[in-house]
């Protein structure tokens, strides 16, 4: 990047200073051609300073003048028309015609007392023709082959009613020969002065334009703005270079042409500082005060003052681009190297242009032939154009390839995301899933699957006369069995207070349906506290077995219930009045096979919890049994 | 609705497994020896006996063939009110029990219970104690009140006729925490027998409720002119 920003700077530089060489040794080129043919320069000529519409016939008191001649270094003065008048030999040429390289303001050329051409209007509004060469035929007819007189009607303005000395009234040196070899000099003058001139404006207008555009669309970089309208404010005064017949009085041409370079040059101060990320809070209400102030100061000053506010007017904001300039170009150096290279020089000829300018404003450097400033400018701004351009592709080149990278970022994340979900969430029923089965399996297994291989070997014993009672109860105890499972496999949690109603209904209906004494003891369990469903099923299948237990073997008449809930725990003591259970068991000498108290053992352990049997103080047995409570509707992890 | 002591000589009998029905005629004519028994095995087969015959019980399956053995219990409470009318299942939640007790089931019988034990429920419930277990207890309990407060704005004297008493809805609030009928007897300082009747007229209540909800919802609908 930084070497192509160089070749860039260094292209543009040197097409800079190239056709900045290039208009002179043309037109030296073309001068050596002149002297060479048939061409008569007459730089001789008698001035009448008379404003009569036809050539004069009383000569007597005119100045013998050397043409090119300027009117500010004779009578600064004088406004009107004057006359001019040559003596010249009939050109051999069969077409011969007549050239004014610089007539200002305007001319009419009249032959032998005929007139023969008029570069437009003569009287206000006059045609505005300082820029543009004339060229005129002269008819063979008019012409003698010797003594013949040309006379040129001059109108052009004091010294001070204008604002440039580009403007200053005068004639150059006057050129008789054949067209064709004049016409060739009058379109190369033409071509640099007027064709150049309307191709650098409209080009300039399409170029403000463009960046007007990328303005528009990247408000936040204000220099595209303010460039914008440097190219078509610059585009705007070069208009008075081509555009002759303006149908407005000379003097105010001036003041308008004058006024219109405060804020044209004020955006390029603007745009020099804010290319550089530069600010100045008093700038803008400055630029706008000056830009108000010049026109006002004019018209109140009048017509008579033109030239020394003019000439003031270029100094100053001359100076204020330069300043401008400098200033714009140690910030580039200092912090954007890149940019300084091409800011740098071109910036560099601008200056030299505006010091230039300045020169010939002021009369330290000859009039050139050519525009200078109009010129030059033009092709600095072109290759800022180009830079911008170029900075602006890059940019977007670059905002495109972080979009892109983030893009592939984002979707790449999004993918690993996606397929973690989907291996978390995978995971996860999968573990669920497994749980469950696990538990069904072990439910199935130990519940029903022991009563059921009962049932198969108390139906082969047919022998032993009790066998069918029992099938029929262990059937019963699987069916039990096998709708407790179910319900663990679909309820929901429940409430603790109405899984402790459930079991009260339930035991002391059976208890007391047994004909013996019940004492139920429970506490209030926290009121949102769920249990669940496998704690509940498994719960009622432990209290079913412990009151079977009791009305079985217990030889009881009194039973007495106690279940404490709290948020972690569930306690369960079962008293009797029995006969107790055997020592062998309280001393876990001995299982508690054979007694149904096995199957207790079982569940407590796969609640996680514990269990203990041992005498109770009412004399019989007392089966206890803690459980821990978790998180509501997890289900109890298998041991 | 004399049910107490009635005299039970016909029994209709829906259920679709055989063995099971002939288990259940069997325990049915424990219960009433000199019983006449009428078996069917399907919900439409039922409903044409109940147009043919009169019946003094019917035990129902709920999960039959062609259909719900609720559909029998509100035909039957239709047509032969005085008929008392049991569920017998396999499903001891409420969730099964409720709608068959709301379509008029005076009780209800777990299938896999012991013979004598189902013998002498079937004569409790046919002697005016049918069972009311925590579970539906409070099923009947929110019904009641998510009823009460559908009707309370339109019709107030239907109100009382089929709103709960005070002393029913204690009853059934103390059932619906675990009491027995016998300690809710002790608590209130009444006799077994007035704590059995407070729950008869809960079960008639839930059916007469449930009906004049069906009716009034058709008379929301302008099913029905009044």
């Amino acid at each position: 990047m930084n070497l192509w920003n160089r070749i860039v700077a260094l292209l543009w530089a040197k097409a800079c200073v190239l056709s900045m060489l290039l208009a002179p040794t043309v037109w030296a080129a073309n001068t050596m051609l002149a002297e060479a043919s048939d061409i008569q320069q007459i730089a001789k000529a008698h001035l009448l300073w008379q404003a009569n519409e036809q050539p004069p016939s009383l000569w007597e008191g005119a100045q013998t003048i050397t043409l090119p001649h300027d009117w500010s270094k004779s009578r600064p003065d004088y406004s009107g028309s004057v006359w001019y008048r040559l003596h010249f030999s009939a050109p051999t040429a069969q077409l011969p015609a007549v050239y004014l390289p610089r007539v200002c303001t305007n001319a009419q050329v009249w032959v032998n007392g005929t007139l023969v051409g008029s570069g437009g209007a003569m009287q206000e509004p006059i045609a505005r023709n300082c820029y543009a060469p004339q060229l005129h035929s002269l008819p063979s007819g008019l012409l003698r082959p010797e003594g013949n007189v040309l006379d040129i009607r001059l109108v052009g303005y004091a010294a001070n009613e204008v604002a440039a000395r580009q403007r200053f009234a005068g004639l150059s040196a006057v050129m008789v020969g054949a067209e064709a070899a004049l016409r060739e000099q009058h379109d190369e003058q033409y071509f640099w002065n007027i064709t150049i001139a309307q191709i650098i404006g409209g080009a300039l207008l399409v170029f403000g334009l463009i960046v007007l555009m990328l303005a528009w669309v990247r408000p936040s970089d204000q220099y595209f703005l303010y460039f914008g309208l440097t190219l078509i404010g610059w585009a705007v005064i070069g208009i008075r270079l081509y555009w002759r017949d303006v149908p407005i009085n000379g003097p105010v041409s001036e003041v308008l042409i004058t006024s219109l370079f405060p804020p044209v040059v004020g955006f390029g101060v603007l745009f020099l500082l804010s290319f550089v990320r530069r600010q100045l809070r008093w700038l803008i209400p400055a630029l706008v005060a000056q830009a108000i102030a010049v026109p006002l100061l004019m018209l109140a000053s009048g017509t008579a003052s033109t030239f020394r506010i003019g000439s003031t007017v270029f100094t100053l904001i001359a100076i204020e681009f330069v300043v401008a300039l400098i200033w714009s170009g140690m910030v580039a150096w200092k912090h954007m190297r890149t940019d300084f290279w091409i800011m740098g020089i071109a910036l560099l000829i601008a200056a030299g242009m505006v010091v230039a300018e300045i020169a010939i404003q002021n009369t330290w450097l000859p009039l050139p032939r050519v525009h200078l400033i109009h010129f030059g400018l033009p092709l600095v701004f072109f290759a800022i154009s180009v830079r911008l351009v170029q900075q602006f592709a890059t940019m977007l080149t670059r905002s495109e390839h972080i979009t892109q990278e983030l893009e592939e970022r984002v979707a790449q994340k999004a993918l690993e995301i996606e397929n973690n979900y989907e291996q978390i969430s995978y995971l996860r029923s999968a573990q669920a899933a497994q749980q469950e089965r696990q538990r069904i399996a072990a439910d199935l297994h130990d519940d029903l699957g022991a009563k059921l291989l009962t049932i198969a070997q108390t139906a082969q014993n047919t022998y032993s006369p009790s066998s069918g009672n029992n099938t029929a109860h262990l059937a019963r105890q699987a069916l039990d069995d096998m709708r407790l499972s179910v319900r663990g496999l679909t309820a929901q949690p429940a409430l603790a207070q109405l899984a402790l109603a459930d079991w009260r209904g339930e035991i002391v209906q059976r208890l007391q349906t047994a004909q013996l004494q019940v004492e139920w003891v429970a506490n209030e369990p926290p009121e949102d506290l769920l249990l669940g469903a496998r704690l509940q099923v498994q719960f009622t299948r432990i209290l079913r077995e412990a009151t079977s237990n009791l009305i079985r073997h217990g030889k009881a008449s009194k039973g007495r219930i106690d279940i404490q809930i709290t948020d972690s725990e569930l306690w369960l003591d079962i008293h009797d009045d029995g006969c107790g259970l055997p020592q062998a068991l309280l001393e876990k000498q001995a299982s508690a096979k054979g007694h149904g108290l096995i199957n207790i053992e079982r569940r407590a352990r796969n609640l996680g919890g514990s269990h203990s049997f041992g005498r109770s103080p009412l004399g019989g047995a007392l089966i206890s049994v803690r459980a821990p409570l978790r998180s509501n509707s997890q289900p109890m992890p298998l041991q | 609705m004399t049910r107490d002591n009635a005299a039970v000589n016909h029994a209709l009998i829906v259920e679709d497994l055989p063995e099971i029905r002939l288990w259940l005629e069997q325990t049915a004519r424990l219960a009433y020896p000199s019983l006449q028994v009428t078996s069917t095995s399907r919900v439409q087969e039922a409903l044409a006996c109940l147009t043919e015959q009169a019946f003094d019980l019917a035990l129902v399956d709920l999960g039959l063939p062609d259909g719900s053995g609720v559909q029998v219990l509100s035909a039957l409470r239709e047509a032969q009110p005085q008929a008392i009318s049991v569920v017998v299942t396999i499903h001891d939640d409420d969730e099964h029990l409720f709608p068959a007790l709301q379509a008029g089931a005076f009780g209800y019988l777990l299938k896999e219970q012991p013979q004598d034990l189902l013998v002498a429920q079937l004569l409790r419930i046919t002697q005016g104690e049918p069972p009311l277990s925590p579970a539906i207890a409070r099923r009947v309990l929110s019904y009641f009140s998510q009823a009460q407060q559908r009707r309370q704005q339109q019709f107030k004297a239907l109100e009382d006729q089929i709103a709960l008493s005070e002393r029913e809805t204690d009853v059934l609030l103390r059932v619906s925490k675990g009491f027995t009928l016998i300690e809710i007897a002790k608590q209130l300082g009444i006799s077994r027998h007035t704590v059995a009747d407070h729950v008869k007229q809960i079960y008639r209540k839930l059916g007469v409720s449930s009906r004049a909800e069906a009716a009034l919802e058709a008379v929301r609908r302008g099913i029905i002119n009044t």
